[in-house]
């Protein structure tokens, strides 16, 4: 180092000098890749950009009140006998299982020839406050089966519930089993006691009757403000993260807004049916007891005797596998059969990887159970309960 | 304005109960002006201001206040008969008219003396606590000490032809400052975890630094640390039976105030030609009764 005062403050600088230049340098090359990405952002965003979700055509083809029931057009010849009726949740909505071409469980059940009908619940009003579980299934599900059934002349329908309509199918299986040829189960809650879901936590020390009283009907914004609540770093700060860091993409911006589109198309919540979800079942756990009643008829699940396929994700923070698990060793199926699937709950239905795993099996396994109504499920040996924990995408064994 | 706080710093009539309930009120606003700076919500010097003189200011702002107020109100023996009579100043001797305003004004003054004392006791040091902690104490005495005392007022006995829609209002107001606080409560507990979240994530940046690895340079590695640590925290505070009681409290305080509203709204459209949610309830519970025993039938 020279010992000149002078040259000694250069020698001083200079590796400064390195290092600032060396930063600048790096903040200009972000900065110039920022910029780069902005021009390219604002394109894609003030661009065309296709969100629409359930790009799938269908028919209303009876209504009652609000409700309504949904035939898929067929793409193909109906290669199966029995007609699929698809019970959905009644918190969001069933669009989510048609969510955009190459993510739609529904094309891939039109493109296997099954001849597909949907419950949509619509949106309740005040005017549906009082509608109970009762009246949904025993009344507007019922309705609907018997409409399907006289229409394609068949004596029972292949019966698919998700989530809280699978709740709803296994209790109308139970109480209507003559109608339901096979039973397809996915992500439903049938045991609600359990720890595992933050859910099950807090349902279990809110006053439902408070709730109902002070809004009637459970405003949908309110649900939607839970489910955010259950993960609030994720689904409040880093999915907004992930957004920007891809907000380049034109792909990715329209498949994150339709996904927006669809987990905030939440309707509201008759009130009654609200309190009796959250009272008898999320609090009492009746269903799995044989305990709870529909209009006056005990719900007993032993009566539940069609083969059963139930179908459910490991990292299902909504309904833990504890409260799917259960549901086969709760019934009177000979036929029945567990599938786990390494998945969350809504990544079953969406997720690319799923894709190739989810409709497929259910597919296959409605196939070998399909054929004339007089083949009775006696004549095929007792299968048993098989549990397999696959990771999505991985072939069947 | 000035000899007014003249005649205050030389104390005199202190012997009336206003003059003594007016010092101890500026007491309090004093007290609260210095420590305002030091509480976590508190304002920023404007710029190029130090500190100290925005402190200054505020206490003068404050004191001033007060002493208009005083200045305002007439000084005690002034229209109030019996100290008017007495002294024989101001001569206006009409005690029917008058009283209900001088015991409101005492009444109010009272409760400031009290609200003083009470805030004397409990206004936290914040220098002890975390800010989190500070924020549910300082809560938790606004709202109780406001509570307590207005709920005295709200809950006085009504009379007259209006009086259970002025049970009904008050009821509203009462339900909705409990909704408030329950609400404030819960969000003081939604953003405890925040705090720990960041802590965790420092002692991570520094295990790793340990390690060789320089964590701060990469935003995108302190980020995903960060938003894990947060994931954590909030996974084990949204089990905690803190959480789900606050949770529980806090639906119960909307409920009831939901209901309260409601009930004083329907007092409000009753004059108007618009059916309320009460109205139409009864038409559709009637309506849906209909359907069920026509569908039994």
């Amino acid at each position: 180092m020279s010992k000149d005062p002078k040259h000694h403050f250069e020698d001083l600088l200079n590796p400064m000098k390195a290092a600032g230049n060396l930063i600048l340098a790096k903040a200009a090359a972000d900065s110039a890749r920022t910029v780069k990405r902005m021009r390219k952002a604002k394109d894609v965003l003030l661009g065309q950009l296709n969100t629409d979700i359930a790009p799938t055509p269908y028919d209303i083809v009876y209504e009652e009140d609000r409700v309504k029931l949904k035939h898929y057009r067929p793409v193909r010849d109906i290669a199966y006998e029995t007609p699929l009726f698809v019970t959905y949740a009644m918190v969001n909505r069933e669009t989510m299982l048609d969510l955009q071409h190459g993510r739609s469980v529904v094309q891939r059940f039109l493109d296997a020839g099954i001849d597909l009908y949907m419950i949509d619940w619509w949106y309740p009003t005040r005017k549906d406050r009082y509608l109970t579980i009762d009246d949904h299934v025993d009344g507007y599900m019922d309705s609907m089966i018997d409409f399907v059934l006289k229409r394609t002349g068949r004596k029972s329908v292949n019966l698919m519930g998700i989530c809280m309509g699978g709740t709803y199918s296994i209790m109308y299986a139970a109480l209507h089993p003559e109608k339901i040829k096979n039973l397809v189960l996915t992500v439903t809650p049938v045991n609600f006691q359990t720890d595992q879901g933050l859910l099950n936590v807090w349902a279990r020390s809110i006053d439902a009757d408070a709730l109902v009283d002070a809004y009637g009907n459970i405003p949908g914004d309110i649900l939607n403000l839970a489910f955010l609540l259950l993960n609030p770093p994720r689904l409040m700060v880093d999915k907004y993260v992930g957004f920007l860091e891809n907000i380049d993409d034109r792909d990715f911006v329209e498949n994150f807004v339709r996904m927006e589109r669809w987990i905030f198309d939440s309707p509201d919540l008759p009130g009654e049916t609200f309190r009796q979800f959250i009272k008898d079942l999320f609090q009492k756990n009746l269903l799995i007891q044989n305990e709870m009643e529909l209009n006056g008829k005990r719900i007993d699940l032993k009566k539940v005797t069609m083969p059963v396929l139930n179908i459910y994700a490991k990292y299902d923070h909504l309904v833990p596998t504890e409260a799917c698990e259960h549901t086969t060793g709760s019934i009177g199926s000979k036929d029945k059969e567990d599938v786990c699937l390494d998945t969350g709950h809504i990544g079953i239905y969406v997720s690319s990887k799923t894709q190739k795993e989810f409709a497929p099996k259910i597919i296959s396994w409605l196939k070998e159970r399909d054929g004339a109504e007089e083949k009775e499920t006696a004549e095929r040996p007792a299968k048993k309960v098989t549990r397999r924990t696959r990771k999505a995408g991985q072939k069947q064994e | 304005m000035a000899k007014v706080k003249q005649d205050i710093k030389e104390g005199k009539g202190q012997d009336s109960l206003s003059s003594k309930g007016m010092k101890a009120a500026e007491d309090f606003w004093r007290e609260a002006a210095k420590m305002w700076p030091l509480t976590p919500c508190a304002f920023q010097a404007p710029l190029g201001r130090p500190a100290e003189e925005a402190q200054k200011g505020m206490e003068d702002f404050l004191t001033s206040l007060w002493a208009f107020w005083q200045g305002a109100v007439p000084p005690a023996g002034t229209f109030f008969g019996q100290e008017g009579e007495q002294t024989g100043k101001g001569g206006m001797t009409m005690p029917f008219l008058y009283d209900p305003f001088r015991i409101f004004r005492e009444g109010f003054m009272s409760m400031q003396k009290q609200w003083s004392e009470a805030g004397g006791k409990t206004i936290p040091s914040v220098d002890d606590e975390e800010v989190g902690q500070t924020l549910q104490h300082v809560s938790r005495t606004v709202f109780e000490m406001y509570g307590e005392e207005f709920r005295k007022i709200l809950n006085l006995p009504q009379l007259g032809l209006t009086r259970f829609y002025q049970e009904r209002a008050n009821l509203a107001i009462e339900k909705f400052n409990k909704f408030q606080s329950a609400m404030h409560t819960f969000l003081v507990v939604l953003t405890k975890p925040r705090g720990k979240a960041f802590q965790e994530m420092q002692e991570e940046v520094r295990r790793l630094s340990e390690q060789g690895e320089d964590v701060l340079q990469d935003t995108k590695k302190s980020y995903q640390i960060w938003i894990k640590k947060m994931e954590d925290q909030y996974l084990q505070l949204l089990r905690s039976p803190e959480y789900t009681e606050s949770l529980a409290n806090t639906l119960a305080a909307l409920k009831d105030y939901r209901v309260a509203r409601e009930q004083w709204m329907m007092d409000l459209l009753q004059d108007v030609p618009v059916p309320t949610n009460k109205d139409m309830d009864v038409l559709y519970k009637e309506l849906y009764d209909l359907k069920k025993k026509d569908q039994t039938t």
